[in-house]
């Protein structure tokens, strides 16, 4: 299935065929947009209702961010292994985000969510000696993104 | 932290069931073998890291508090209009 937009419609499904750590049977997931908390995202299992977590475009937060995918993750999107850049066409690069009751919301920039338009699929890549972690403080930028 | 220094071919034992051997040293890496009990859980740290910050993330945060921060984020970003640019990435 190839997916032309990432949020053409609450019904299109992306596929995690390796769901994502620690929900490895949330093998399908929504991606879905509510203006009120623009640019966050809402990555929803289809599996079950109470999984979701909140996402950015990595760019709006670390604009020159690579990754590095896996043979295996590779195959799975469809992309070539190895170091990828933000810029790439038809790939959507996602940071899952935590709000905690106190202290300050962070990015995961270590495992990065990864969304292929032509496959419909994506996975969650586990960054290996990165020099992002998992828990980057997300703070407001002074200068603009470029999404 | 105990620091033991071991060779190529040479293992230490934790406890009674758990072996690491060092396999092969390159440049950048170092290969283990791990022998330990099947209920020895055994990740790489990076994989509990992930895993642990998914279930952190899974938490359903209060609307106010997302909205506030997505407005800050939008107001550093260049206003609303912004919030339209990732819609074909």
């Amino acid at each position: 299935m190839s997916h032309s937009d990432p949020f053409g419609s609450a019904r299109q499904v992306w596929e995690f065929p390796l769901g994502l750590p620690a929900f490895e049977q949330h093998t399908r997931f929504t991606l879905q947009r509510d203006e009120r908390f623009a640019p966050f995202l809402f990555l929803a299992s289809a599996v079950a209702d109470s999984v979701r977590f909140i996402c950015l475009p990595v760019a709006v937060v670390a604009p020159d961010y690579r990754y590095r995918l896996e043979a295996k993750e590779a195959d799975l999107l469809g992309l070539a292994c190895g170091e990828h850049a933000l810029d790439e066409p038809g790939v959507v690069t996602l940071a899952t985000v935590t709000l905690p009751d106190a202290g300050e919301p962070t990015t995961n920039l270590l495992a990065p969510i990864i969304l292929s338009l032509r496959s419909g699929k994506g996975v969650q890549a586990i960054q290996v000696g990165s020099r992002w972690s998992h828990d980057e403080p997300l703070r407001p930028r002074e200068e603009p993104a470029c999404l | 932290m105990l620091v033991i220094s071991r060779r190529a071919g040479e293992s230490l034992l934790i406890g009674d069931g758990i072996e690491v051997r060092v396999l092969e040293i390159s440049a950048t890496r170092v290969k283990l073998g791990i022998v330990a009990p099947s209920e020895v859980t055994v990740l790489r740290d990076e994989v509990l890291l992930a895993r642990q910050s998914n279930v952190e993330a899974a938490r359903p945060p209060m609307d106010e508090q997302l909205a506030a921060l997505a407005a800050r984020l939008r107001e550093s970003i260049g206003g609303p209009a912004s919030a339209d640019r990732d819609k074909n990435p």
